[in-house]
C-alpha cells in the first residue's frame, strides 16, 4: 500500500492569510502610498473620516454580501436608502418619537427587502431583473411621498447617531457597522443560516433536495439586504446629513457590489468573505479620501477609482491561482 | 512490449496542495494499440490524461512523442499534436445544436465577411456523426438528446478530427449495453485504422475485452502492467485495490422476514406521462432494488414521492400514516432520504467542506439553541462518518469538490445516514465510483437493513441490484412490471421484465 | 399618517417661500418687472393666444413661482396660459405623454421645463412638425445638437445664466478678502453636467483673475449632500487654510456646511464678514436659493447662496412667446437674474 505523501510547503500562516485576504495587502499598499503622498491621510482625525466614510457603504455591502452569497443580486438598496429614510424622517416630521420613526424606517427597509425576495422566489424572476425593477418602484414611491423635496430639520437627539462620537473620538456611524460586522460574521461562520445561504450559493438543486427551505432562505437574504440598508443609508445617512433625500443613494447598489467583491466573495454565489467585505468598504473610502485630499482633478479621480479596482481584482484573481 | 511507441510519459509527477496525485508515472503505447487504464477513483488516472490532453501541467516528468519530446502547454496544443480526450463530463454546450457543436471551434467560412458556411459545415458535421453510427438531426438541441447520445457525439466530434491518440474516460457509463458494444466495435475499427487508443473504464469485462494492454493504477503510482488473456478479472480487481476485504452475497445477511413492518407503502401513483400504476411496499430492514433500462421512470418516481416534485393521484403511508409531501424539506422531516443520481447537479456542495456537507440535511443536531452551529459536534460527528466509510482525505476540512466521485459518494452517504431516515432512497450508488469505493458502499447499504431501516435502491447494473436487493421491481415505461423475489431474482427473469 | 406628513412637510415648504418672498426684495415677485411686463417691446397679441407650460412637479417651490409668473403674464397680456405638472420628478415618460396630448390640442405656443435634456425630444419633434412655438425655461436646456439632429426648431431658452453665478461667487469672496490673499475651494455637480461646468468655469475663471484668490481644491459631489460633507471634510483636512467654498448648488452647500461646523469653523454672515479670511473662518455660498438653503442664510448658519427668479422665467415665457407668435424674434438665449442672497437681505 502506497501511502499518500504530504507535501511540505513550508506557507506560513500569514502568508496564507495574505493570499486569501488579497484585499488587505491592496489595502496596505494604498495606506502607505496615501501616508507618503499626503502629509494628512496619516492622521486621527482623518482615519476617523475614513471609517466614518466607510460605514455607510460597508453596512450596505455587508447586507449585499447575504444576497450574492446566495448566488442573487439587490440593485434596489439605493433606493431603499431613500425610500425608508424619507418615510422615518417624515414621521419624525408629524411627531412620532423618533425612535419609533427609527422602528418605521427599519420596516419600511426590511419591507423592500422582503417584496424583492418574493419576486427573486415566488415570482421567479431573475435577481438582476427583480431588483432593477424593484429599484425602480421604490425610488418612485420615495419620490412621491415627498414630492421630490428634502424633508430637513430633524430632532438634534437622532442626529447623534450620525455625527455623534463615543469616548470622545469614535463615530456613532463606525460604532453601528462595527456591531452590524460582528453579528454577521458569526452568522456565516456559526450558525445555521449562513451554512444554508452558502449551501444554497453553491448548489440549489441540492439544497433544495437536502431538505433546505430554499425559498425561505433566499426571502431572508433579501430581508437582510433591505434592513441592512435602512440602517445604513436610511437612518445613518440621514442621521448623518440631518436631511432625507429621495434622491439619495442612487448608485450606492454598484458602491455596495464593489466592496463585496473587493472583498473576495464571488458573484457567483457560495461563499462569502465577511471580512472581506468589510475591508472592501473600508478600501474604497480610504481611495475616495485619499484622492480627494490629493485634490485630483474630477475625471481622472473618476478613473483611478477604477484602475485601482481592476488592480485589486487581478491581485485577488492571481492569489487565487497561486492557491490552486 | 510494442517495438514502436509513438508516445511515452516518463516519471509524471503532480501535486494538488499537500495531496500527491501521481509519484513517478511511466507509460507508454504503441501505434494502434488500445491500452486500458484502471484504478479506483482518485487513483491518478484521470490526471494522467488531463496532463496528456493539455488539461494541467506535470510538477515534474517529460512526454515524448515520436520520439522528440514535447510539452503540452494547453488544450490547443494537445490538438495540434492530434491527441483527443473525451472526458468524463461532457464538453458539449446544450444550448447550441449538434451541428454546432461539432463544428465548434472549427467552423468552415466563407466569403469576405466570413460568414458560416452550412453546406460545408452540415456535410462535416454528418460525417462526424457516421463514424460512431449516431443517427440525429442535426438542428436539435443538444440538451434535448439522451445522456447516451450525447457521449455518443462527443465521441463523433473528436473521432472526425483523426486523432492519432484518443482517449477515453469512461465513455461507457452512461450509454445502454447496446450502445456501449457498438462503441467498443467502433474502437477496433479505429485501432485498425492505426489510432492509439487509452481507455478508462470500471467496467472491467469492457477493459479485458478490447485492450490489448491493461496498465493498472493505485495512489497515483503504476501498480502493474499487464497483457490481454494473461490475467483474470480477480487479479485486476486485486491489483487495484490492494489487499481489501470482499463485499458478496455469502457474507451479506438478510434482515427481512415476513413479520418485519410495512414501513411504506404507495398505492396506485400516478403522473401524467411519467408513471402510472405505481404500487409497492416496503418492509424494515428489506432493501427493495428498482432496476430498469434508461427512461424507465425510476427516478422522476422516487423524485416525485420525495416532494421534489408533483404527484397527480395515488396515496402513500408512512409509519402507518398517510402522507403526501409537498417539498423535500417535508419529506425529511418524516424520515424519507434521498441520494440523487447526479452528484454534481443535485448532490454536492461543492466549495463547502466535507463537514458541512455532511451535516447539511440535519443542521439541528449540530447546533444549539437560536441555530449556533457546535464546532466540536459538527466536527466529530462528520469524522465519525469519514472514518465509518472510509472517506479518502486529508481532514474533514477539505472541499468536497476536490475528492473523488466515490469519495464524494460515501459524503453524501454519510449526509443521509446523519439524518436518520426511516427510508433512504439511493439512486445509482456506485455511478462512477471505483469498486472499492463500492465495497464500502455495499456494507454501508447492508448495516442500514441491519439497523431496520428500509432501503430502496435504483441502479442499472443488473449486478448491484442482484447483490443487494431482497426484493426488485421492474420498472419499464413508467410502470412496475414485476416485483421478484427469491430465485425470480436472476438475470433472466429481471431482463425479460425490464427489456418487455 | 403619511399623507398627514406629507401635507405638514408640503405646507411648511410653500409657507417658507412665501415668507421670504415678503422678507426679500430679490424674492419678490414684482421685482423685476416694469409696469407689468419684464421683455422689452412686447406687442400687444392680435388674439387671445392658447400658450401651454409643461413643467415639472407642483410639489416644488421653484416650479410653483414658475407657473404662478407664467399665469401672472398670461393675465396680463390677455392669453390663455395653461400649466401641466407632472406627478414627481421621476415621472419622465409622463411628462412626454402629456406633451404629446397637448401637440393634438392645438396650442399655439409651449413653454416646457424637460425633466432630462433628452425625455421631450420625439415629442418637441412632432411640436416643429405641427407648427407650434416652442421656449425652452430652465434646466434642463436642450443642447442645440439634440434640436438640430431632431429637427426641433426652439425659439428661446430662459434661464438663469450658470457661469455668472460662479463669477459672482468669485468676486463677492474677493471683495470680502480685500487686502488679504485667501485660498478658495469649489464643490463641483454631476461631473460633466453642463450646470456644474459653467457655474464651476465661471468661478474658476474669475477666481484666476482675482490677484487675492487661490484656488486650492476643485472636486465633484454628485450633487450629493452625502458626498458634499465627505468632499468638503478632506479637502479641509488637507487645506486647513481654506477660507472660501463655493458649491454648485444648495444640496451640496448644506453639506458643506455641515462638514465645516463639524471641523470647528465659523461660517460668516452678513453680520461678521469684516473677519474674512480670519483663521477658522469660511466664507460658504451655494446655488439656487432652496427653501431650506435659504432659512439657513437667514438663521445665520450659511454665508449666501445665489438665488433664482422661477417666476420671471415663467412671466418671460409668455412673453416670449407672443412676440415670436406676432413675427417678431425673442432674444434666443434670455437671462432672468440671479442675485447672492445674504443674511441682510432680510428686512
Amino acid at each position: 500500500m502506497v501511502s499518500q505523501v504530504k507535501t511540505t510547503t513550508t506557507k506560513t500562516a500569514a502568508m496564507d492569510t495574505i493570499r486569501a485576504n488579497a484585499v488587505i495587502l491592496v489595502l496596505v499598499l494604498i495606506i502607505v502610498a496615501l501616508s507618503v503622498a499626503s502629509p494628512y491621510f496619516l492622521t486621527v482625525g482623518n482615519i476617523m473620516d475614513v471609517a466614518k466614510q466607510a460605514s455607510i457603504n460597508g453596512i450596505i455591502a455587508l447586507g449585499m454580501t447575504y444576497v450574492i452569497t446566495t448566488g442573487g443580486i439587490d440593485l434596489s438598496v439605493g433606493s431603499t436608502w431613500a425610500l425608508s429614510g424619507v418615510v422615518g424622517a417624515l414621521l419624525m416630521k408629524a411627531g412620532v418619537p423618533w425612535p419609533v420613526a427609527l422602528l418605521g424606517c427599519i420596516a419600511v427597509g426590511s419591507l423592500c427587502g422582503y417584496l424583492s425576495g418574493l419576486l427573486v422566489t415566488r415570482g421567479r424572476l431573475q435577481p438582476f431583473i427583480a431588483t432593477l425593477a424593484t429599484m425602480n418602484v421604490y425610488r418612485g414611491i420615495a419620490l412621491i411621498i415627498t414630492g421630490g423635496y428634502t424633508v430637513y430639520g430633524l430632532p438634534a437627539d437622532f442626529r447623534f447617531i450620525g455625527g455623534g462620537v463615543l469616548f470622545s473620538i469614535i463615530p456613532m456611524p463606525v460604532i453601528v457597522l462595527l456591531l452590524i460586522f460582528v453579528v454577521s460574521w458569526f452568522i456565516f461562520r456559526y450558525q445555521v443560516l449562513g451554512r444554508y445561504l452558502t449551501a444554497i450559493g453553491n448548489n440549489r438543486e441540492a439544497a433544495r433536495l437536502t431538505g433546505i427551505n430554499v425559498n425561505r432562505m433566499i426571502v431572508m437574504a433579501y430581508v437582510y439586504s433591505g434592513l441592512l440598508a435602512a440602517i445604513g443609508g436610511g437612518i445613518l445617512a440621514t442621521a448623518r446629513i440631518s436631511a432625507a433625500e429621495p434622491t439619495i443613494g442612487s448608485g450606492a447598489e454598484l458602491d455596495a457590489i464593489a466592496a463585496v467583491v473587493l472583498g473576495g466573495t464571488s458573484m457567483a454565489g457560495g461563499n462569502s468573505r465577511v471580512f472581506g467585505t468589510l475591508i472592501g468598504a473600508i478600501l474604497l473610502s480610504a481611495i475616495n479620501n485619499g484622492l480627494t485630499l490629493l485634490n485630483v482633478p474630477t475625471y481622472y479621480k473618476i478613473a483611478v477609482i477604477g484602475l485601482i479596482i481592476i488592480a485589486a481584482m487581478l491581485i485577488d484573481s492571481f492569489g487565487k491561482e497561486t492557491r490552486d | 512490449m510494442m517495438s514502436h511507441h509513438i508516445l511515452e510519459m516518463r516519471n509524471m509527477r503532480k501535486s494538488y496542495s499537500s495531496v500527491v496525485v501521481l509519484s513517478d508515472v511511466t507509460i507508454a503505447i504503441g501505434e494502434g494499440e488500445i491500452v486500458g487504464l484502471i484504478g479506483e477513483n482518485g487513483a491518478g488516472k484521470s490526471t494522467l490524461m488531463k496532463i496528456l490532453s493539455g488539461g494541467t501541467q506535470p510538477d515534474a516528468g517529460e512526454i515524448i512523442m515520436d520520439g522528440k519530446k514535447i510539452e503540452i502547454a494547453s488544450p490547443i496544443v494537445a490538438s495540434q499534436q492530434r491527441i483527443a480526450m473525451v472526458q468524463q463530463e461532457l464538453s458539449l454546450i446544450p444550448s447550441l445544436t449538434v451541428q454546432d457543436n461539432i463544428v465548434l471551434g472549427r467552423e468552415f467560412r466563407t466569403g469576405p465577411l466570413r460568414m458560416l458556411n452550412s453546406r460545408r459545415n452540415r456535410e462535416y458535421s454528418l460525417a462526424a456523426m457516421k463514424t460512431v453510427d449516431l443517427d440525429v438531426p442535426l438542428d436539435v438541441r443538444v440538451g434535448k438528446l439522451s445522456v447516451a447520445n450525447q457521449q455518443m457525439l462527443e465521441i463523433a466530434r473528436n473521432l472526425i478530427r483523426a486523432p492519432r491518440v484518443l482517449i477515453l474516460d469512461e465513455p461507457t457509463t452512461a450509454l445502454t449495453l447496446v450502445e456501449a458494444e457498438a462503441l467498443l466495435a467502433q474502437m477496433e475499427v479505429l485501432k485498425s485504422r492505426g489510432t492509439s487508443i487509452i481507455f478508462i473504464s470500471h467496467k472491467l469485462e469492457e477493459i479485458m475485452r478490447v485492450s490489448d494492454r491493461m496498465i493498472v493504477m493505485r495512489d497515483g503510482a503504476k501498480v502493474g502492467e499487464v497483457k490481454k488473456n494473461e490475467v483474470t478479472r480477480d487479479d485486476l480487481v486485486k491489483m487495484m485495490v490492494g489487499d481489501k476485504q470482499f463485499f458478496s452475497r455469502e457474507t451479506s445477511r438478510r434482515y427481512v422476514d415476513a413479520k418485519s413492518a410495512r414501513i411504506f407503502t404507495a398505492c396506485n401513483l400516478r403522473r401524467r406521462e411519467v408513471f402510472e400504476n405505481i404500487s409497492f411496499d416496503l418492509r424494515a430492514g428489506e432493501v427493495l432494488g428498482f432496476f430498469g433500462l434508461k427512461g424507465a421512470g425510476r427516478s422522476e418516481l422516487f423524485t416525485a414521492i420525495f416532494g421534489a416534485d408533483h404527484i397527480d393521484s395515488g396515496e402513500m403511508i408512512l409509519d402507518g400514516r398517510p402522507v403526501r409531501f409537498q417539498s423535500p424539506e417535508e419529506a425529511i422531516k418524516a424520515g424519507l432520504g434521498l441520494v440523487t443520481e447526479d452528484r454534481k447537479f443535485s448532490g454536492i456542495f461543492p466549495d463547502m467542506d466535507i463537514k458541512n456537507n455532511i451535516a447539511m440535511s440535519n443542521m439541528k443536531s449540530v447546533s444549539g439553541r437560536f441555530g449556533t452551529i457546535k464546532k466540536e459536534r459538527i466536527t466529530s460527528i462528520s469524522s465519525s462518518y469519514v472514518k465509518k466509510l472510509g472517506v479518502k482525505t486529508t481532514s474533514n476540512e477539505q472541499k468536497i469538490r476536490n475528492l473523488s466521485g466515490g469519495n464524494q459518494q460515501k459524503v453524501l452517504i454519510s449526509r443521509w445516514l446523519h439524518s436518520n431516515s426511516k427510508v433512504l432512497v439511493l439512486d445509482e450508488p456506485t455511478k462512477g465510483v471505483d469498486i472499492g469505493a463500492k465495497q464500502d458502499i455495499y456494507e454501508q447499504i447492508n448495516e442500514f437493513s441491519r439497523e431496520g431501516k428500509g432501503v430502496v435502491v435504483i441502479s442499472s447494473e443488473l449486478e448491484e441490484v442482484m447483490l443487494l436487493s431482497d426484493r426488485v421491481a421492474v420498472m419499464r415505461e413508467g410502470r412496475i412490471q414485476a416485483i421478484l423475489d427469491g430465485d425470480d431474482i436472476n438475470a433472466e427473469t429481471i431482463m425479460h421484465y425490464a427489456a418487455g | 399618517m403619511k399623507k398627514f406628513a406629507l401635507m405638514a412637510l408640503l405646507g411648511m415648504a410653500l409657507l417658507a417661500q412665501g415668507i421670504f418672498a415678503a422678507e426679500v426684495e430679490f424674492l419678490e415677485d414684482s421685482s423685476g418687472l416694469t409696469n407689468g411686463t419684464y421683455l422689452q417691446n412686447v406687442p400687444k397679441p392680435s388674439k387671445p393666444y392658447n400658450i401651454a407650460n409643461i413643467t415639472r412637479t407642483l410639489m416644488n417651490a421653484h416650479w410653483v413661482k414658475n407657473k404662478d409668473g407664467f399665469e401672472a403674464a398670461a393675465k396680463h397680456y390677455g392669453v390663455n396660459g395653461n400649466v401641466f405638472a407632472v406627478q414627481s420628478e421621476a415621472d419622465v415618460m409622463d411628462q412626454a405623454n402629456i406633451l404629446d396630448t397637448i401637440i393634438e390640442r392645438k396650442f399655439d405656443a409651449i413653454a416646457v421645463s424637460p425633466i432630462t435634456e433628452q425625455n421631450l425630444l420625439p415629442s418637441l419633434r412632432k411640436a416643429t412638425e405641427a407648427g407650434i412655438v416652442i421656449i425652452n425655461i430652465d434646466t434642463a436646456e436642450i443642447l442645440e445638437a439634440d434640436a438640430k439632429a431632431n429637427n426641433i426648431t426652439l425659439t428661446s431658452f430662459i434661464g438663469s445664466n450658470n457661469y455668472e453665478a460662479g463669477v459672482i461667487a468669485a468676486q463677492f469672496m474677493s471683495d470680502q478678502f480685500g487686502s488679504k490673499t485667501a485660498e478658495v475651494a469649489v464643490i463641483e455637480g454631476m461631473p460633466g453636467d453642463t450646470c456644474a461646468i459653467d457655474r464651476t468655469n465661471g468661478f474658476t475663471e474669475k477666481a484666476k483673475e482675482l490677484p487675492n484668490l487661490k484656488l486650492v481644491a476643485s472636486q465633484t459631489a454628485r450633487w450629493d449632500r452625502l458626498q458634499a460633507l465627505e468632499v468638503t471634510t478632506g479637502i479641509l483636512r488637507a487645506n486647513p487654510d481654506i477660507r472660501g467654498i463655493y458649491c454648485n448648488n444648495d444640496t451640496m452647500v448644506l453639506g458643506a456646511m455641515q462638514a465645516a461646523t463639524d471641523l470647528g469653523y465659523t461660517i460668516l454672515t452678513s453680520d461678521n464678514l469684516d473677519k474674512a479670511g480670519e483663521p477658522k473662518t469660511l466664507i460658504i455660498i451655494g446655488n439656487d436659493g432652496i427653501p431650506e438653503a435659504l432659512e439657513s442664510v437667514r438663521d445665520g448658519a450659511l454665508t449666501g447662496t445665489i438665488a433664482q427668479k422661477p417666476y420671471l422665467m415663467g412671466y418671460a415665457a409668455i412673453e416670449a412667446a407672443i412676440m415670436a407668435l406676432e413675427g417678431q424674434a425673442p432674444e434666443a438665449k434670455i437671462a432672468t437674474p440671479i442675485k447672492l442672497v445674504l443674511k441682510n437681505d432680510w428686512k
